[in-house]
Parts: structure tokens; sequence; C-alpha cells
């Protein structure tokens, strides 16, 4: 299972994919949006955890443009962002994300958006166990 | 009659008014100088003819003495015959004393005659006076013939009347003729005159209605002279002046409060944006911080130690703590614009004040405080627990921040305001306390009492604010008594039962905006209230219905569904029969006692047997569980009629095109679909569609191309499409499709509410087109 993690802030990157790896997921880092873009098309993973705020390329933009290569428009992406209002929701949303988590997170509940947004054949059957 | 009159006189206009008077006047005038002068002129006429015919008649009796001492027949009747010379005299008559007959008798010829032929006059023996008397048309006189004083006959003579009546005649015809020349004279000249009296009026009233109907205060009326009007005109003026500069002023005025107020909200918006900046960047390294401890949390987990630290778990609970005071920050921004979200429940009132003691105990001890808790009393209570802990634990904390080595008294009792139960929260300490002056500005937002104080006690000043807007908004208030050093006691007193109306139902609010996503072009997606007490039912639902085109809104009881139903205005009810049975058939009458006079459809969802056994008249539709995804798109595009179509589907990507065009008919639409152009221009041409759904990125012919080969084909150049694409457009791209296409939208899982929406007000505009042709 290969999650795409981007995320410029050097701690969250570090903590969550320390948390993600331990989970048994291979954990695929990207620093900003334009590496995250590449990276998806590299590594095809199999979703996509992309953080609002990041420099040269923002999250939103990053989807965008995952979005519109019909080689990875299919991946799921999960936007997580420090910012709380319901607007922010809606414009990850309108963005192309799947799913939409706020900062801090609550690390259970990303499981299960992961957990929910896999494609239903690669969804590993022990992290129906994290709940 | 006369107050009809009264009115119609009052109608009528100033001019008017002014002729009637004047000619009123003129005809008295002249009617009653008419009346005198032939009043006058008939006595004085008549005496005339009495004296002129008495001394004609004297005259002939003096001639006749002879012919009466005599009985000279002869001489008499000769007499009488010169009365021939006076046409007036139509009969005449001499008698002598004693004689029944009259000795000579004269008539006038032409006439008929009169009781003059017999002796009328043996009674009046004893006349010594000539006398006349007036009849109708006649004059009567009788003169004595005298001799020597004695009497010894009479001579009685009838004159007519008739050049009198001419004459009278005459004169009132006169009258009458000057009476007509003196009307006619009178109005012209009133005419004339209440042209010039009443002009400058008329002027007057024309400017006023002017200003009244354009309310172009800066018009003058001129002035006409220096009588009264002139000097009306001169207020009229000078009131106009004067409306004009308050005019002006109120004008400045109100540019001014506008630039104030725009300032204000500018600078609320700055403040607002400040705040969520500031909300953001704390969350960034708080997420690093609640991350990390959690993995040590684990890591000593994994190795077999007690995670239940107590270091590690104080730093879990501040990192929370910090964590719900800037979710405090942004709540009081929303507070004060007000979009604060409540969400009520019931709870046990011990259970906030555990959790709220057990929080503040440890920062009580830090500071050698001593917490008492009088008994509680054991209360269920309605409302949002989050904010009254929130709320309970802000007066605490302060208690504790301003006290040292001291006691801090939470005391519960019940109490009425403004007749609805309440329970009134005393926080009580022996503190340092506070002046008049400084409780005045406790409860402001960013205030300290005095700014020292921030710098020795910390803190961000927002606590009170934020403490007094909560209990506000669960209909409470606070108050507080306090002395410099005396401690000070602060009360918060909220309604046992929060009345959802009165506050604003937030966790609702908050479905609400959700819905307001819409746009100009399209038909709002319906709303559909579920309730079901099955967590899994309403997943499904929740997942099923916007893929249908539907809102959807989730409720796991039926109170919870009412409050929903009122607060939300949905479409439709999709209600659990298991559910339903259990609250019983007053239910669904509540359910729609909410929609306000609109009738709110309900679908009832269970067994066969259960939606059976319902009466028909309380539900609309019924559906049998396991639902049919298919049949459940059918009842609610008939519950909530939505317009239904066929149409066309273009897109390469076969497994996307299949999954929607699945929710496209299953949300009531006949659905056509294909993966290239030339096949979508041959099925457009083939069959009606009413509508084209196109992917932008094709092979062969791409969306713009087949856009553009749609339009050129005058046939099918009508049919609406829409732009369904995941492609990101530029600005100048989206114009362009925009200009092209009836919606451009972007794919994702709004995009396809919003495809829905578009769908539909497309099929409703060209039905209600279609009733207009054939209306």
């Amino acid at each position: 299972m290969r999650i795409l993690l981007a995320e410029d802030h050097p701690d969250n990157r570090d903590m969550l994919s320390r948390r993600l790896t331990k989970r048994g997921f291979d954990v695929v880092l990207a620093q900003d949006g334009l590496e995250a873009v590449a990276q998806t098309r590299a590594q095809k993973p199999d979703l996509v955890l992309m953080d609002w705020s990041m420099p040269n390329m923002s999250g939103l933009d990053a989807i965008a443009a995952i979005r519109a290569d019909p080689a990875i428009a299919n991946t799921p992406v999960i936007a997580l962002t420090a910012h709380a209002g319901a607007d922010h929701r809606d414009a990850c949303m309108q963005a192309g994300a799947d799913a939409f988590a706020t900062k801090p997170v609550d690390f259970k509940a990303l499981l299960r958006l992961i957990v929910d947004h896999l494609p239903a054949a690669r969804r590993p059957q022990a992290l129906g166990d994290e709940e | 009659m006369s107050k009809g009159i009264k009115i119609q006189f009052a109608a009528l206009s100033y001019r008017t008014k002014l002729t009637v008077a004047i000619m009123l006047t003129a005809a008295i005038v002249v009617a009653l100088t008419c009346l005198a002068f032939l009043a006058y002129e008939a006595t004085t006429a008549r005496r005339a003819i009495a004296e002129e015919q008495l001394a004609l008649a004297q005259f002939t009796a003096q001639n006749t003495t002879a012919a009466v001492v005599f009985y000279d027949r002869a001489a008499a009747l000769e007499n009488l015959n010169n009365f021939h010379l006076t046409p007036q005299v139509r009969h005449a008559a001499i008698f002598a004393t004693g004689m029944d007959e009259a000795l000579a008798v004269y008539h006038r010829e032409g006439l008929p005659l009169d009781s003059l032929e017999r002796p009328s006059l043996a009674t009046k023996s004893k006349i010594t006076a000539p006398e006349f008397l007036f009849g109708q048309e006649t004059l009567h006189l009788t003169v004595p013939i005298l001799v020597d004083d004695e009497l010894l006959g009479h001579l009685e003579m009838e004159v007519g009347l008739d050049a009198l009546r001419t004459r009278m005649l005459t004169y009132l015809g006169i009258g009458a003729m000057v009476f007509s020349l003196v009307l006619v004279i009178a109005f012209l000249i009133a005419r004339l005159l209440s042209f010039l009296v009443s002009r400058p009026v008329e002027r007057l009233s024309a400017a006023m209605t002017q200003v009244k109907e354009t309310r172009d205060y800066s018009r003058h009326v001129a002035k006409s002279g220096s009588d009264e009007f002139g000097r009306l005109i001169d207020s009229f003026n000078a009131m106009l002046d004067e409306i004009a500069r308050r005019d002006t002023r109120m004008e400045q005025l109100v540019a001014q409060l506008t630039a104030a107020r725009d300032e204000a909200q500018a600078a609320s918006v700055a403040k607002s944006q400040f705040l969520a900046n500031m909300s953001h960047e704390l969350r960034t390294p708080l997420n690093a911080v609640i991350g990390y401890t959690e993995i040590i949390e684990e890591d000593l987990e994994d190795a077999g130690i007690d995670s239940a630290d107590d270091d590690l778990r104080r730093i879990k609970a501040s990192a929370n703590h910090l964590l719900s005071l800037i979710n405090d920050v942004l709540d009081l921004s929303k507070i004060e614009a007000g979009r604060m979200e409540l969400d009520p429940h019931d709870f046990p009132l011990s259970q906030v004040l555990d959790e709220a003691i057990a929080t503040i105990s440890p920062i009580a001890r830090r500071r050698g405080n001593q917490v008492e808790v009088d008994a509680v009393p054991d209360l269920m209570l309605y409302s949002d627990s989050t904010k009254l802990k929130q709320a309970l634990l802000n007066l605490l904390s302060n208690a504790c921040k301003f006290t040292e080595n001291g006691r801090i008294t939470l005391s519960v009792r019940r109490c009425l305001k403004a007749q609805r139960e309440c329970i009134a929260l005393s926080v009580a300490d022996t503190g340092l306390g506070m002046s008049q002056q400084q409780i005045d500005g406790l409860f402001q937002a960013f205030v300290q009492a005095d700014p020292s104080i921030t710098r020795k006690y910390g803190g961000t000043g927002l606590g009170l604010a934020i403490t007094q807007r909560f209990v506000q908004l669960l209909g409470g208030d606070i108050e507080v008594s306090s002395q410099p050093n005396a401690g000070s006691v602060f009360t918060l007193r909220i309604p046992l039962r929060l009345d959802a109306g009165s506050t604003g139902v937030g966790s609702l609010a908050k479905a609400r905006a959700h819905l307001r996503s819409g746009e100009a072009n399209a038909r709002p997606a319906p709303l559909i209230l579920v309730i079901d007490d099955a967590a899994d039912a309403r997943d499904l639902l929740e997942r099923w219905l916007p893929r249908l085109g539907y809102e959807v809104v989730t409720a796991a009881s039926g109170s919870e569904g009412l409050v929903a139903a009122r607060h939300l205005q949905p479409a439709a009810v999709l209600l659990d029969a298991t559910l339903a049975a259990g609250a019983g058939h007053g239910l669904i009458e509540q359910l729609r006692k909410q929609a306000h006079g609109r009738h709110l459809p309900v679908i009832m969802c269970g067994g066969h047997a259960e939606t059976q056994d319902w009466p028909a008249t309380q539900i609309d539709l019924a559906l049998v569980k396991p639902l049919d995804r298919a049949a459940l798109g059918a009842a609610l595009a008939l519950a909530t009629q939505q317009p239904s179509g066929h149409v066309l589907l273009v897109d390469d990507e076969a497994g996307f095109r299949d999954q929607l065009a699945r929710d496209l008919r299953d949300g009531g639409f006949n659905v056509s679909d294909t993966g290239d152009g030339a096949t979508a221009l041959a099925l457009l041409r083939g069959a009606p569609i009413d509508a084209v759904i196109i992917d932008l990125m094709m092979p062969d012919m791409d969306g713009n191309a087949l856009i553009d080969r749609i339009e050129k084909d005058a046939r099918i150049a009508s049919v609406p499409r829409i732009l369904y694409s995941a492609k990101t457009l530029a600005a100048d791209e989206r114009a362009h499709f925009e200009a092209k296409a009836a919606a451009v939208i972007a794919k994702g899982p709004r995009g396809q509410m919003r495809l829905y929406e578009c769908l539909r007000q497309i099929l409703a505009d060209q039905a209600a087109a279609a009733a207009a042709r054939w209306a």
C-alpha cells in the first residue's frame, strides 16, 4: 500500500510518515505541490495525503493537476489543512479532493478515512481493527 | 342632502368658489332692488289710478245733480255716455235715493253686463263720501250726489285695471332683463377677479404638487406681489430652502455614516481574517506536538511501559486545551459575525461539573487554592455541554488565576428567570477582587482589567468575553459582584432546556450553509431528511442520495428529525417504519407541521408488513427495505417533483462514464452514453435529446471540437451542453466555454451535485417553455 504524503512542515511530515510507516504503509514523501504531482506520476501511489498550504504549488493546485492528468486522475486524495472553516472544506472538495481532514490530525479518524478511500481490492484487512 | 352639497362645494376649485360668491352677491342685490322698485311702482300706480278715476266720477256726479233732482233719465244717460272717451271705464250707473232701479246705466261696448244693472246700492243710502275698492281686475268707485249736503243719489263706476297690469308686466320684463344683464356682467367680472386672486394660489399649489412628486426641493415659486399670497410664497420658498439644506446635511451625514460603517466592517473582516490566520499558524505546530506525543505514547505502550504516564498525559491535555483555546478564538470571531453554532443535546449536569473540576483541580493546587463544590442537584439539561463546560472552566480558571492560597467555591442552585427554569452556577473566590471600574470593562473582548495583569497573570483577555457570549447563546446571562481585596463571585444562569428556536441550532446551520453552493443557472438540489435509528442505514443513504442528486441530512431519532425539519425545511422525508411505529402516529403529523403549510412528502421505508400496515393517508410513498437504489431515486423524483428527460453523456473514460450513467439513471434520467464525438453526433441527430454532458479531454474529437460541430448543425444546435471536465480551466478558457455551454462544471463529488442541479434547471426550463407554447 503506497501513500504519498505531501507536507512542507518537516516535523509534521516526519511525524505522520513515522506513524503511517508503523501501520505498514509504504510512505513516499513530497515537500511541495510540484513534487507531489511529480511523485504521484512516478510512484503511482494508492492514495495521496495533500497538505493545503505548501510552497511552489499549493495543495489545491496539486490536486487539480492530479485530476487533470488521465494517467493518475483516479488516485484518491485526502486534503489536510490547518484551516478549520466549512468554506475551506468546500474549496478542497471543489478542487477534486475525495476527503478532508483538519489539523491537528485525529490519527485514528485519518486512518479510517484512508481505509475508506483506498481502492476496495487493495484495502488491507488488518486496518479495520484500528477502530 | 345639504351635506352633499356642502361637500360638493368644498370640492370646487378656489377660483370657482370665488366666482360663485361674487355672482351670488350680485344676483341677490339686483333681485332685491328690482323687487323693491316693482313694489313701490305698483303702490304708486294704483293710488294714481284711484285718484284720477275718483276725480272723473265726482265730476260726472256733479254734472248729473240736475238730472237726479228731476229724475231726468235721458240727461243722466247722456252724462254717462261721456265715459266712452275714457276706455278704462267699463260700467257706470246712477242711482237716485229711494229708487230701486238705476236712473241710468252705461256699459262699454263688447263687455259683458254685470251687477250694476240691478239696484245694488239700495242699502247705501247713507253714503256721504266717495269710496273706492280694488278688486281682482277692477276698481270699484262709489260717489254720492249731493245738493246742499242732502244726499239725492249716487254714482257707481267700475274701472278696468288692464293698463296697470300691462305696465307692471313691462316693469317686470325690464327687471328680468336687468337681472340677467347684471348676472352676465357679474360673471365676467368675477371670472376676471378670481383669476387675478386665485392665480398665485394655483401657482403655489402646482409648485407644491411638483415638489411632492419630484422631491426637488431646490425649486422656487416666483413671487407675484407682496400681499398675503406673496408672504405665503415667501414662507413656502423659505421652507423649501430649509428642507434642501437638511437634505444636503443628511446626505453628508449618511455618507459619513456609510464610510464609518464600511471602515468598521473592513476592520471586522480584517480582525476575522487575522483570527483565522492565527488559528492556522497555531494549529500547524500543535499538530506536531500532539502527533509526537501520541508516538511516544505508542512507543511506551509497545515497550510494555504503562502509558498512563502523568507527564505525557499532561502534555497531551495541555495540547488539547490549547487546541480548544484556538478553537475558541475562532469561536469568538464566529460569535461576533453571528455564525456561532450550537449543538444541543441531553446530558447530566454532574458530568459537566465533574469534568470541569477534574480539569481545574491541578491548576488550583499549584497556586495553593482549595476547590470546594456545594451539593450538586441531580439534573438533566438540554443544552450545549461543550459551551457550558467552557464557560464554567473559564470562570474557574479565572478564579484560580487571581487567587493564591485561598478558596474557590462552586455552588449550584435552581432558579427562575423570565418564568423559565434555570440553573445558577456560582464561582466564588477569595482573591484580588475588582473595583467597579474594572468590572465595567470586564466582558469586552481583548480587554483586561489592567494591562499589567496580562504580563503578571498571562491570558489573552478573551476568556470572559467568550464566556459571556456562550452563556448568551445558551439563553442565559452572567453577573459579577466583587470588591477590591474581598474576592469575586461570578454567577451564570442558563435555562435547563435550551429553546433551539431562539438561539439558532448551529450544527444544522452548518448543513444549511453547505447547501448554498448552487449558482444562478442551477436548480438547487432538494434536501432529503433521513430519519432512521440504524447507523448503517443512515450511512448508506448518506452515500447514495448525493449520487442521485439530493442533499441529505440525517437524524437518529424522531425528536432530532423534528428539529432538523423545522430548521432545514427539507423537500421530503425518508422515514424508517420501525422508528415511526415506535414514535407513534403523531410523528408524521408533527413533521408535516414543521413545513409551514407546505406539503411535506413522507416516504416510509421498512419491511412489507410494516409499510402496508401504515395508514395510506399518512404517507406519500412506501419503499421496501432493503432499499433498491433505482426505486429510491424514482420515489424521490416523484415526491420532490423533479423534471426528467433524455440526457446524452459523452466521456471517453469508460469506468467513470458507466458509473455516472448508472447514477443519472437511478436519479431519474433517461441516459444514452458514448465514448467518442462521432457517435455522439449521430445519437444527437437520431433521437430527441434534452441535454448533452461533454467531457473536455477526449481522443480524436475533443469536447471543444464536439461543441463546435453541434453548434454548426442547425438541427441540434439548440441542445443545451454541459461541460463536465476534470481539467482546471484558466479564466479565459472558462469564459470561452461558458459562452458555448449552458454550464461548465469541474468533476468531483460536488461537481456531480452541480451536474444534477444544472440538468434539472435545463429540463425544468424546457418544460416551462413547452407549456408556454401550448398555453
